[in-house]
């Protein structure tokens, strides 16, 4: 078992799901540690420092300014050295098209905000105890697919 | 001759003139001889040319009366008027006269001589048989079978004498072509080399003339021995010298020499002539112009030639003159060419009457040829057969002729003798037996056009039927090509107006005019409906195509103008729009095609019309409308985000608020606060339902992407996937058979079964566990109720039927409209639009979905999806 | 460091070939025995001393060890949860599970008792073991849904479920998508992959 948390990168640009995100992750106290970041472009100048920490989990909001998660999702998986990264999608949007669209362009997860504070809790600790198993058990990453 | 001048102005003694005579003597005995032999070669190809002319013509004349011969004794057999073969025995002797004159003719040519021996062998021939003719009535020769034998014998002795004509023409025209070039040469050749020799002989001679003259007694030997030369020579040489007036004009010539002594054709002598005036002695030369001759060779000092007649007591003749000044004086030598002048005008009035024989032999052949195309009828003798009383009861058949077998199938020898009652029984009732009664009454000849069907088919004849004895010939030409080539141009005329007729109609339906423009000429034509697409009457307008381009605008038309003219240079069509003003004033839309051909070397433009304001106007107004509908979607989508996310977001944020708050403060809130807060989350939860719902049914035609291949077990299977838990939670048992694939969008069928599987197993009986059964069969669709109004041939039909508590048949309708609810609200869960989703989605696949029920019995939902 | 050794011209170079776990038992081996301690290896390589080893015993084995880089600890939970881990992957990946029931199966293939593995397992790793196995099943799922050989009914039957209903019911639950979506955005994956 990893003694380091496990790093995980939330980008939105709604100050209060932010807010909703951070309370939920450290209620479920899982061993995490959380970094926040307004749009795709912030997230992308951050991957791109030298000496950057590379996130275990990233949660991508699709809908926001300067740069969408659509946009982001398809930067990350052009870049070869940040092909392993596990991407969750969390967005409002619950159509089939989008889902799929964003899985064929390389997400992991994709998560529908919930509309619940408990059901929140519930999403994030599933997600990253998924992630850990598949750290853990040096899964499949291409065959990860999880959709809540 | 200056030269010479000068030598005898010398005094060197007799001897060096001696000398020079003496060449001068030699030089003229040569010429002398030479001349002689060239006026005899002339003489000579003259006399053959015209003989050869001459047997040209006279063969010429002998075969044409063979010809003749024939041509009467044959005009004879068609008509029986024995006038024709008077002029027969007039031929004969004519011919034996030609005959005889070739003979003589071709005195020396042996080979023509043969060719001539054999004519009459074959003239003899054609004689007797034209002869044997006279001795037959005409009936007889007609009712003769050896008729057309007699013909082809005639024929054949006529080829032969036509071969041999050929020959002989032949062989003259060749002997012809030499001895003319010959002719020619030796005319052109002859009057000039006299000319030079006389001259330079003269020259000689009237050098030392003068100086023997001026030395007489010296030279008294010389001077006779020179005299006798030149009396001896066939030219007149005279010497004259001028008389001059006292203005020193010269008057009249004195004559100095003349060697005319006793010339008959000139009448005159000369020994009375020396010293005495020119016109007294040679009045007949006293002519202007010759009297100019001379003077103008004195005064210019040039030798001059002149050519031309002179009437000497009466007589015509041709002299000509060659004058030379010599001295003080003028020499003349004068030739006498009446003969060659009167040979050449034989050989022009030889050839005028050649050309006339041949223009008449032509003539005899043409007619000739006529004669024997002639023999193409049909020729048939029928003879009156009479009763008792007289009356002409019915016709044998006497003569017919071998054409005959062609239309009957039978030879003439099988007809002849029969009556026509027997063989041609419809000529009884066709009209033509009282035209034969009307001939043989009136004797006057009678042409007929007929049609008669006949064994070996059907027939037209153009008859000409004649009165010959008691009885009449008929004289049949086939004429059926001819007249079917008529009807036919008369049938395709009909139809082309009747086509006409259609497209005149067609066009006014249709809308449309069509022209024709002859580029070279400017001639236009409009079609009737042309002109009415103008506002006009047919033809009420002259038509052309600067009259066209006034309907247009100015602008418009030069556009047109200059498209067209581009378009002929390259030989393309081409399409155009315009506006014109027609003659009301109204503004119509019209189109054009236009192409060029090319017809009989000339150029047309020809191009079709139509009147497109209506289409142009529909366009505008889809266009519009198009326009209209684009904002209307573009505010739709705007509409979708905004529901989608805009709207969702606060109201997922209200949610999750309200999830706070109960957490951590409703045990706070009082009782009332508490209901408050649980009716507000309800209310928000419903909020967000029918939210979700609204957002699929507005995203069923956005997402409508091209239709693909849709595997419908694999829509099913994800389904029942997505149902799983509840399957299990309510025993729901569903069958689901092999389904075929479909065309479509995945997404939207499988919202479409996954929205009717929901309905199924929302609405089941309780404490019954669902039953859904899918079952499908394809459909031809014409067997599908005509007022679905389906587009496409075939059809799949599903059925999804299910044992829930279904509802009243009237309510079928009802249940697929928008937000409609036929339960109360918290009876079942749903938000009355998964029905709606699934019309839609139905109808986006240009499907067609009912429902049929029964309260407590079930429902069948039926779905119609285009297949192929 | 600095005394410049001259280099050797003809100095003969040689590459090391050794099997660790060989070398290691070795030295472990020889040392345990100059300190008397009777032991052996277990058949997961773990060193077994029958004796209680006091922590000052621990300590002094581990000097001794330090020259060699090695060092000894008691076994942990850890090691256990990676045992049960490993021992469930080569059941699922055998294709026999039809033939075992997983709790007797992983008692006997540990030494311990299933219930004290399975509380060990979900305090370490905040989930079950059964839960663990159809993380474990639905991954070999995957692979052969991707290799496209077998049916979902003969992967159902190969991975011991009662039907395809169960299989795509269990699927669809720990991956949120359907075995069908599953293949369908794999495959789109896949093409667009190749487009690029």
């Amino acid at each position: 078992m990893s003694t380091k948390p496990m790093k995980v990168v939330l980008v939105d640009d709604d100050e209060d799901d932010r807010m909703f995100f951070s309370d939920a992750l450290q209620e479920i106290e899982l061993d995490t540690d959380l970094q926040e970041f307004n749009n795709g472009q912030e997230l992308l100048n951050f991957l791109n420092r030298p000496e950057a920490e590379l996130p275990q989990l990233i949660f991508l909001d699709l809908n926001m300014p300067v740069m969408d998660g659509f946009e982001c999702l398809k930067n990350i998986r052009s870049n070869p050295e940040l092909e392993n990264l596990v991407v969750a999608i969390y967005s409002t949007s619950s159509s089939e098209r989008d889902i799929e669209e964003t899985f064929v362009n390389g997400a992991n997860i994709y998560i529908n905000k919930p509309n619940k504070f408990e059901e929140l809790k519930k999403t994030i600790a599933q997600v990253v105890k998924r992630n850990w198993q598949y750290e853990e058990n040096e899964m499949d990453k291409a065959n990860f697919l999880f959709r809540i | 001759m200056a030269n010479l001048g000068n030598v005898g102005k010398t005094k060197t003694g007799i001897l060096p003139y001696v000398l020079l005579l003496l060449v001068a003597v030699i030089v003229l005995f040569y010429i002398s001889y030479a001349s002689f032999q060239q006026n005899s070669a002339l003489r000579k190809s003259t006399e053959l040319v015209s003989r050869t002319q001459n047997t040209i013509s006279e063969i010429n004349l002998l075969f044409a009366n063979y010809t003749s011969t024939q041509a009467a004794g044959v005009q004879y057999l068609i008509t029986g008027d024995s006038t024709y073969l008077a002029p027969i025995k007039d031929y004969i002797s004519e011919s034996n006269l030609n005959l005889n004159k070739l003979k003589l003719l071709m005195g020396d040519n042996k080979e023509q001589l043969s060719r001539l021996k054999k004519v009459p062998l074959f003239s003899e021939q054609l004689f007797e048989q034209l002869q044997s003719i006279e001795e037959e009535t005409a009936r007889n020769i007609l009712q003769s079978k050896a008729l057309s034998e007699k013909i082809h014998r005639i024929e054949r002795v006529r080829d032969s004498l036509e071969a041999i004509q050929k020959a002989m023409i032949g062989a003259e025209r060749a002997m012809l072509k030499t001895r003319r070039s010959q002719y020619e040469s030796h005319v052109v050749l002859t009057p000039t080399h006299i000319l030079y020799s006389a001259l330079f002989a003269l020259g000689i001679l009237m050098f030392a003339f003068t100086k023997i003259n001026s030395d007489r007694k010296q030279m008294d030997t010389t001077g006779g021995f020179l005299r006798n030369i030149l009396d001896n020579t066939d030219n007149i040489i005279n010497f004259y010298e001028p008389i001059r007036d006292k203005a020193q004009r010269i008057v009249d010539f004195k004559i100095g020499y003349t060697n005319a002594k006793d010339r008959q054709d000139l009448k005159v002598a000369h020994k009375e002539a020396i010293g005495k005036k020119f016109s007294d002695v040679f009045p007949f030369l006293a002519k202007k112009e010759h009297v100019d001759l001379l003077r103008t060779a004195i005064e210019e000092k040039r030798t001059l030639t002149l050519e031309t007649d002179y009437f000497v007591e009466g007589e015509r003749i041709w002299l000509h003159t060659t004058a030379s000044p010599l001295n003080n004086g003028v020499a003349t030598t004068v030739r006498n060419t009446t003969t060659e002048r009167i040979a050449e005008r034989k050989l022009l009035d030889l050839n005028t009457q050649l050309e006339a024989q041949n223009k008449e032999l032509a003539q005899t052949s043409g007619f000739l040829t006529n004669l024997v195309s002639s023999f193409q009828y049909i020729i048939s003798y029928f003879e009156a057969v009479r009763n008792d009383q007289g009356q002409i009861i019915d016709f044998k058949i006497a003569y017919t002729n071998e054409k005959i077998i062609e239309l009957m199938g039978r030879p003439s020898t099988e007809l002849q003798g029969k009556l026509i009652s027997e063989v041609y029984p419809f000529l009884l009732k066709n009209g033509d037996w009282d035209v034969y009664n009307k001939v043989i009454e009136t004797g006057e000849p009678i042409e007929v056009e007929r049609e008669y069907h006949l064994p070996k088919g059907h027939f037209i004849f153009c008859n000409e039927i004649v009165k010959l004895d008691d009885g009449v010939t008929i004289l049949s030409q086939d004429i059926t090509l001819r007249k079917e080539a008529e009807k036919e141009l008369q049938r395709s005329k009909d139809a082309l107006k009747v086509q006409n007729t259609i497209l005149n109609n067609a066009e006014r339906i249709a809308g449309i005019g069509s022209f024709n423009l002859d580029i070279d000429s400017g001639e236009m034509e409009y079609s009737d409906n042309a002109y009415r697409l103008f506002g006009y009457k047919p033809g009420e307008f002259e038509p052309s195509f600067d009259r066209f381009l006034s309907f247009l605008k100015p602008s418009e038309a030069k556009r047109l103008k200059d498209m067209d003219v581009e378009a002929l240079k390259q030989k393309k069509q081409v399409k155009s729009k315009y506006k014109i003003k027609t003659k009301e004033g109204k503004m119509r839309y019209m189109a054009s095609m236009v192409h060029f051909i090319e017809k009989d070397g000339r150029s047309y433009m020809v191009g079709v019309i139509r009147d497109i304001t209506d289409k142009t106007k529909n366009e505008q107004n889809l266009k519009l409308k198009n326009r209209a509908l684009k904002r209307t979607n573009a505010e739709l989508e705007s509409f979708n985000r905004v529901a989608s996310h805009d709207l969702q977001e606060p109201l997922r944020k209200i949610q999750m608020f309200i999830s706070r708050l109960s957490e951590f403060d409703r045990n706070n809130l009082s009782d009332k606060g508490q209901r408050y807060l649980a009716k507000i989350e309800d209310s928000a939860n419903r909020m967000q339902l029918l939210i979700r719902n609204l957002l699929s049914y507005s995203r069923i035609s956005e997402e409508l992407s091209a239709p693909i291949k849709v595997n419908l077990n694999h829509v099913f299977q994800k389904v029942l996937d997505d149902y799983s838990e509840r399957i299990q939670e309510t025993g729901a048992e569903i069958t689901v058979p092999d389904l075929p694939a479909v065309h479509g969008t995945d997404f939207q069928l499988e919202q479409l079964f996954s929205n009717l599987i929901s309905n199924s197993l929302k609405y089941k009986k309780p404490d019954v566990a669902p039953q859904i059964q899918v079952t499908y069969e394809i459909v031809e669709a014409k067997k599908i109720d005509p007022d679905l109004n389906l587009p496409k041939s075939r059809y799949l039909r599903l059925s999804v039927k299910d044992n829930g508590i279904g509802f009243e048949q009237q309510q079928s309708q009802k249940i697929f409209k928008l937000f409609e609810r036929l339960h109360e609200k918290h009876a079942y869960t749903g938000t009355g639009l998964g029905l709606a989703i699934c019309k839609k989605i139905v109808e986006n696949h240009r499907g067609h979905i009912s429902a049929q029920s029964h309260p407590g019995q079930g429902t069948t939902f039926e779905i119609l999806l285009p297949f192929s | 460091m600095g005394t410049g050794l001259l280099p050797v011209p003809y100095a003969m170079k040689f590459r090391l070939d050794y099997i660790p776990k060989q070398v290691c038992q070795k030295v472990v081996s020889e040392r345990l025995k100059e300190m008397r301690i009777a032991f052996s290896f277990n058949a997961l390589g773990h060193l077994v001393v029958e004796t209680e080893v006091s922590p000052a015993l621990l300590t002094e084995i581990n000097k001794a060890l330090a020259p060699y880089g090695i060092s000894l600890s008691e076994t942990g939970k850890n090691d256990i949860v990676n045992d049960i881990k490993k021992a469930v992957e080569e059941l699922v990946y055998s294709g026999d599970m039809r033939k075992f029931t997983t709790s007797v199966y992983l008692s006997k293939k540990l030494g311990y008792s299933y219930s004290y593995l399975s509380n060990l397992f979900s305090e370490e790793t905040y989930t079950s073991i059964e839960n663990f196995i159809i993380l474990r099943k639905i991954e070999y799922a995957k692979r052969l849904i991707i290799a496209g050989d077998m049916s979902l009914t003969e992967i159902a039957f190969k991975l011991d479920y009662s039907s395809v209903a169960h299989l795509s019911g269990q699927f669809k639950k720990v991956t949120g998508l359907t075995p069908t979506a599953f293949l369908r955005i794999l495959e789109k994956r896949n093409l667009k992959t190749k487009n690029l």
